[in-house]
């Protein structure tokens, strides 16, 4: 028999055990239902009222108890009862990055190709002023300034130092919420650097982007999936000043300090939230210097960059604990079974739930949807009260108090839940308060005019009727599973089970081929009754 | 449907030709032959059998070649439907045929002075070796398990499903190990299998090949004949006879042990057509000797002879009324008993604690074994 038949034989038992308890009760005489016609009798109601609630003052723990829902981040909320009061506690923090900031120390900071084909400049290292790259482009023969070899090809080159920030949180538990970043720069070149204003005197004068350079602070994750600019400036005027190209050097031309353009703030922490999704703990700042020197002339040209220098970098945001959304936070109260008022007929005619309740702090604007929320046996009351409703003293969540009437069954589990709406960044812990809380429960007794009886005379056949039934279905289940089947045939599906299951299966009593032969043969030769033949011959004999 | 056979006989001078064709109507393709005679030769020319097929005239051929050294080199070709096989009449009886017809050839031959006669009797022997092989065709259940019973083949299928189940690659594979020799139609030989109940077919979830399970088995064996004993006990047909024949069973019986040569025997005489109509016949009721029913052209001669055969191996016995009347018993009657494989249970079980078996096909197994068990 498999399992889809012995399930049809359990629902077929319950089936009929739904079906023949009631009749069976409906046929003793003593049974509370059964009406007598000659002595009709009318039921009374009394009416009462009752608060519901224990320990409504949380002067205790006591028949009080917390649950954290399974959605959201329950790390986000917590709850303790203290001062008479019971709270929910929604984590916020708010912190401060400054670790970066003033002169690039050579400590901090390592340098490294734009990319791997690119070239670094003639010069580049980190000193007392900070980042600094020098190049001069020289086409032509013999070294240039800083004794690099004459070489067309250098014409483009790139240094960048970076930098692996490691935060001291998760930053995934945290939301950056401001941040600034300020990189300061200077730059010293010669009038033989060609830029926009200058008039070009040599041989088949050409210009398309003049000679130019880029200061820049990136961020990006370790592995570099993505690199955000975060600040940049382009001094495209370093060098102004014409220069005759058959003249190597001419005066020298500046950039004071000047602060690179950054992001703006909202982008900048858009920057920043991205990176820390690839890596919550770490990232890296990057500080480059790009250099393009065009080639201007037919002639032999030369472009000298005498030092080009980010000098200050400093960073700062702040970051702000993130709370989740569907996170959410019970007290609980199983209150007292309906059931357990009357062994009569109970109705509950009105159920009146209130409380108290503050915050420590106003509610933050970030989430103006979050609220509490009532429950009564996991059952939701559609009236809820917004956090944002909150004072700093205790004012009642409802006048009158919520008609919970219709959520109350035999059981009243009552739950009062703060329950978080949005995603959001919380700067400080809010600590919401509730106290008093108060059902009002209003219950119907309906008792006939006499008590009735407790059944005792009666009640043991049904259990004895019952018990007989479950004894009939087991052993009719007991005989479809195992007797119904011939003795060889049990052996066939035992061995079959344990296989199912790998259990170990000890040798089985079975006869052999020579065996049932030798079986068969007497049986077929019990017609001849060969014993008595054998006695008469020897009688004979 | 058997569509007869065809003899060439191979000269230096005129090659192949053809010595006999039974029926006459039966289309005979030179051409054909040839094909066959190469197939004998490209061996060692030796006597033997091959199966050839030919697609053009679609028959399949069971020819058999009395070898390059012979006085006149034969080939006796039994020609059949495509999709018969000489297998289905049994190993032994083809080559006891062709043995016969091969003798009359040699007779031909070597008594020239009696062609005629001779011709006249290799037709006439032709003509009821067809009519046999045709019979052979139709054989009852218990009559295909005697046949399993003295097939090489069959008997060796036998012994390994009472082992374990087998894939068909699988049974392949230990029947060549067995026999020593390539097997090419599994399916032929497993037809009686099927056709009387003995195994299973079945697929296993996962498993690229069908499996052959037993859920049958038989046994040859002697038991008393019900019908006789009865009668017998109830003084039929005489109470002398009766006294004699309970007498004769009885003392044969205290005495038998089934014993593989003597169930080999009687298994012979359950697959020889003419012999099993005779032991069906003696098994209802004893008959005297000259109120035997008779198929019509049987002589008496050739009747006694075979009750003579069958007498000899102790399945008829012959007893002598008052009046000296000789009357025909069935003193043994031989049967295929089948019985339930309960022993197979254990075998699974040992099969599956040696990890000889795997877990899926052992269920499959156990699960048929549930289905087919007959109380």
């Amino acid at each position: 028999m498999n399992s889809k038949k012995i399930k049809s034989y359990v629902i077929l038992f319950f089936i009929l055990a739904l079906v023949c308890i009631p009749l069976l009760i409906s046929f003793f005489p003593d049974y509370e239902t059964k009406i007598d016609d000659d002595n009709f009798r009318l039921s009374s109601e009394e009416n009462y009222e009752e608060e519901w609630i224990v320990n409504r003052n949380f002067t205790s723990t006591d028949s009080w108890f917390y649950s954290k829902g399974n959605f959201g981040d329950p790390s986000d909320l917590n709850a303790a009862i203290n001062n008479e009061e019971a709270k929910f506690l929604v984590y916020g923090e708010r912190k401060q990055f400054s670790k970066l900031n003033g002169t690039p120390q050579n400590i901090d900071w390592t340098p490294i190709k734009k990319a791997e084909e690119s070239i670094y400049p003639d010069l580049f290292e980190i000193n007392e002023n900070g980042c600094n790259a020098s190049h001069e482009y020289w086409e032509g023969s013999g070294n240039n300034l800083f004794g690099v070899p004459g070489n067309q090809t250098r014409n483009r080159p790139s240094v960048l130092w970076k930098r692996i920030i490691k935060m001291p949180h998760d930053m995934s538990d945290y939301i950056i919420t401001s941040s600034d970043l300020i990189a300061i720069f200077n730059g010293t070149a010669n009038y033989n650097v060609e830029t926009p204003n200058d008039t070009l005197t040599g041989t088949n004068p050409t210009r398309a982007e003049n000679d130019h350079t880029k200061f820049y602070v990136q961020f990006t994750n370790l592995e570099d999936n993505i690199r955000y600019e975060a600040a940049s400036y382009e001094p495209i005027y370093l060098g102004n000043g014409s220069l005759d190209a058959n003249i190597n050097y001419g005066p020298i031309d500046g950039i004071n300090d000047t602060y690179m353009i950054s992001a703006p703030a909202e982008v900048l922490n858009y920057f920043l939230n991205r990176v820390f999704e690839y890596d919550y703990q770490n990232f890296t700042v990057i500080l480059g210097i790009d250099i393009d020197c065009e080639d201007n002339y037919g002639q032999t040209d030369r472009d000298t960059y005498y030092s080009l220098l980010i000098k200050t970098c400093n960073l700062t945001f702040n970051y702000e604990r993130k709370i989740n959304q569907l996170s959410s936070i019970s007290w609980n109260q199983i209150c007292e079974k309906i059931s357990n008022i009357s062994n009569y007929s109970v109705i509950v005619t009105d159920a009146r739930l209130n409380f108290k309740y503050k915050i420590n702090e106003t509610w933050t604007n970030s989430s103006p949807n979050s609220e509490i929320q009532i429950l009564v046996n996991d059952n939701k009351h559609p009236e809820t009260i917004k956090l944002s409703t909150a004072t700093s003293s205790f004012q009642e969540a409802k006048m009158g108090g919520f008609d919970i009437t219709n959520l109350i069954t035999d059981d009243v589990n009552l739950s009062l839940q703060v329950y978080i709406a949005d995603n959001f960044a919380l700067n400080k812990s809010r600590e919401i308060s509730i106290d008093d809380v108060s059902l009002k429960l209003s219950y119907t007794i309906i008792k006939p005019d006499e008590p009735i009886t407790e059944g005792e005379e009666w009640i043991w056949l049904v259990y004895v009727l019952i018990s007989a039934m479950i004894g009939l279905v087991g052993i009719f289940t007991i005989y479809q599973t195992h007797f119904k089947y011939p003795p060889m045939v049990r052996k066939v599906r035992k061995l079959k089970k344990k296989i199912k299951k790998e259990k170990k299966i000890k040798p089985f009593t079975v006869n052999s081929r020579e065996e049932i032969t030798k079986i068969n043969l007497e049986k077929k030769t019990q017609i001849l009754n060969l014993e008595k033949f054998q006695e008469n011959k020897k009688l004979n004999k | 449907m058997v569509k007869g056979y065809i003899i060439t006989k191979w000269t230096e001078e005129r090659g192949l030709m053809l010595q006999l064709s039974y029926p006459e109507t039966l289309s005979v393709d030179l051409d054909d032959m040839m094909r066959i005679f190469y197939a004998h030769i490209t061996g060692a020319a030796e006597a033997g059998n091959v199966l050839v097929r030919l697609e053009k005239v679609s028959s399949n051929v069971s020819s058999y070649f009395n070898g390059m050294d012979a006085q006149v080199p034969f080939m006796i070709n039994l020609m059949l439907e495509l999709d018969e096989d000489p297998e289905i009449f049994g190993e032994k009886v083809i080559s006891e045929i062709n043995s016969n017809i091969l003798n009359l050839l040699n007779a031909l031959i070597n008594e020239p002075s009696r062609t005629y006669d001779i011709t006249e009797e290799l037709k006439d022997y032709i003509k009821n070796s067809l009519f046999l092989l045709e019979r052979l065709k139709n054989l009852s259940k218990e009559q295909r398990m005697a046949q399993i019973f003295v097939s090489e083949k069959g008997s060796a299928i036998l012994t390994s499903l009472r082992e374990n189940a087998y894939s068909r690659k699988e049974l392949r594979e230990t029947l060549e190990e067995k026999l020593g020799k390539s097997i090419y139609n599994l399916e032929i030989s497993l037809d009686p299998f099927v056709k009387t109940d003995l195994i299973k077919q079945d697929w296993i979830e996962g498993d690229s090949d069908i499996s052959l399970f037993l859920i049958s088995d038989f046994t040859i064996m002697r038991v008393p004949a019900t019908k006789l004993i009865e009668d017998a006990k109830n003084n039929l047909p005489t109470p002398y006879l009766a006294t004699q024949y309970l007498e004769q069973v009885n003392s044969y019986f205290m005495n038998y042990t089934p014993i593989h040569e003597d169930n080999l025997k009687i298994a012979y005489d359950m697959i020889n057509p003419d012999k099993y109509d005779f032991i069906t016949l003696f098994r209802e009721k004893a008959y005297p000797i000259n109120k035997i029913p008779k198929s019509p052209g049987e002589t008496f001669d050739e009747i006694k002879e075979m009750l003579n055969t069958l007498e000899q191996d102790k399945i008829l016995t012959i007893i002598k009324d008052q009046k000296g009347l000789e009357w025909i018993f069935l003193l043994t009657d031989p049967i295929a008993q089948t019985f339930y494989p309960e022993y197979m249970i254990e075998n699974i079980r040992e099969k599956i604690a040696q990890k000889k078996l795997k877990k899926k096909t052992a269920i499959k197994y156990l699960e048929l074994l549930e289905q087919f068990y007959k109380k």
